[in-house]
């Protein structure tokens, strides 16, 4: 059968996560002063080269965990080209962060069928907990600051993201 | 209102046969009956007819082996499948970019995506008339109450239920919106189930046994499409019979079905309305072959 959204046999699990945790489902920001700081992470790409997401303080950062059998989650990953497109001169970064467990085996002959204009990492279990990946897909809006302004587990609205991007564009960096 | 119940009169009485229909009417205008009269005499004529068309074996293989059974896997299927492309329907349609057909690989996947669902559309089609004609040419006389049954259980046999995909929170974004989650599979049940069994219907009861080179044509396509939506049959039944609260299957016990022998022989099923078609044309073939020797 085919699962867009990953492994629906988490979803009781998740439904009740989503409770006690209070991740975001809906489209909006959180207010500037509940904001929390994004877990730091250094992943390499597939060239080998480091990433780092502290380094991206002052920018705002598009997180997006996703791996190759999630099937909305690869169908999603064309709105963040376009944002990449179209936002990263404003100070938009997009990241991938791939959770297949058999890593760039895997991640690599897709990236070559479907290039991406943004840097792709690989992820590791350690992630899992910080960023509450409970399904997949698990997308963030890191505002300037570093810290976490929108976290969405499962689809989110492309114009409400896009949104959501501009106004995280717009705000200043303290 | 007499109109009214006269007009319920003449459509009722024209489920007879032609006639018993042309005596009853007969009798209605001799008598000069009032129309409520009319209406419970001419029922009553009916239950009574097609009660006695009940005793025969046919109508209960039509009702035990297809209606039931059958009706039931393709409410299932088609709610999923309905469920599943309202995702991919709700990410392309909704919320369309331009990525999507910039590089090769993207283009493949929405090809790939839109094939599937054509494929999906075709194979629902293709069990519905098969079923509906075998429907028609098992129980010609009671088809009115055997196929009001198959509707009823095409669109009340998953009523109590959910699917895995709506209950799940990551697509909330998708069945927050109605269309997707009323609207898509009752149009997926109507248009792709509903109307092509009942127009196989109105062919098996007129044709009841078909050329044995269309039955086979009918046959190879309907195998085919069986073998290539196997995998989805099984997920249908899991995955697509979930409880309304999320929790899991809706019947318990299916969740150690999971990857049992009887789970994988499950699409078998549809396959047997078209065996049917096959073994009535080839006896119908060789009585003509012998008649002719």
């Amino acid at each position: 059968m085919r699962v867009p959204f990953g492994q629906t046999s988490v979803a009781p699990v998740l439904t009740l996560l989503l409770t006690i945790v209070g991740v975001a489902t809906a489209a909006d920001l959180a207010n500037l002063h509940d904001r929390k700081a994004a877990p730091d992470f250094a992943l390499t790409d597939a060239t080998g080269a480091p990433i780092t997401l502290s380094t991206y303080k002052g920018r705002v950062v598009l997180l997006d965990f996703w791996a190759t059998w999630c099937t909305g989650c690869k169908v999603e990953i064309p709105w963040y080209m376009e944002f990449q497109k179209k936002y990263a001169r404003q100070g938009l970064t997009s990241i991938g962060v791939a959770m297949d467990e058999e890593g760039w085996k895997v991640v690599t002959p897709y990236l070559s069928a479907h290039p991406i204009n943004y840097p792709i990492v690989l992820g590791n279990p350690d992630l899992v907990q910080p960023y509450q990946i409970t399904n997949m897909p698990v997308t963030l809006l890191i505002d300037r600051n570093g810290k976490i302004a929108d976290a969405h587990v499962g689809m989110v609205v492309k114009n409400a993201w896009e949104k959501e991007i501009r106004q995280l564009l717009e705000e200043r960096s303290r | 209102m007499t109109g009214v119940v006269w007009w319920l009169v003449e459509r009722a009485s024209a489920l007879l046969d032609a006639e018993e229909r042309d005596a009853v009417r007969g009798d209605l205008a001799e008598l000069n009956v009032a129309a409520g009269r009319a209406l419970r005499e001419v029922v009553g004529l009916l239950v009574r007819r097609q009660l006695r068309l009940w005793t025969d074996w046919r109508p209960w293989l039509a009702l035990a082996g297809l209606v039931i059974p059958l009706g039931m896997l393709l409410s299932l299927i088609s709610r999923q499948w309905a469920n599943t492309n309202s995702i991919y329907a709700w990410l392309y349609v909704d919320n369309w970019t331009w990525s999507y057909i910039e590089t090769a690989g993207a283009r493949h996947d929405l090809a790939q995506i839109s094939g599937t669902f054509l494929l999906e559309c075709v194979t629902l089609v293709c069990w519905a008339w098969t079923l509906g004609f075998t429907l028609g040419s098992l129980s010609r006389r009671t088809i009115w109450v055997t196929g009001t049954l198959f509707g009823a259980v095409l669109f009340g046999g998953t009523l109590g239920s959910s699917t895995a995909g709506l209950r799940n929170p990551g697509n909330a974004a998708v069945f927050s919106l109605m269309f997707y989650r009323d609207g898509f599979p009752t149009l997926v049940r109507t248009v792709l189930v509903l109307v092509p069994a009942v127009i196989g219907m109105r062919k098996g009861v007129r044709q009841a046994t078909l050329p044995l080179t269309w039955a086979l044509i009918s046959a190879v396509a309907v195998v085919t499409l069986t073998a290539l939506a196997a995998p989805s049959v099984k997920g249908s039944v899991t995955w697509g019979w979930w409880s309304t609260s999320g929790e899991g299957p809706a019947i318990r016990q299916l969740a150690q079905l999971r990857d049992s022998w009887q789970l994988r022989l499950l699409p078998m099923l549809m396959v047997w309305p078209v065996a049917y078609m096959v073994a009535r044309a080839t006896r119908r073939h060789w009585r003509r072959q012998s008649a002719a020797a």
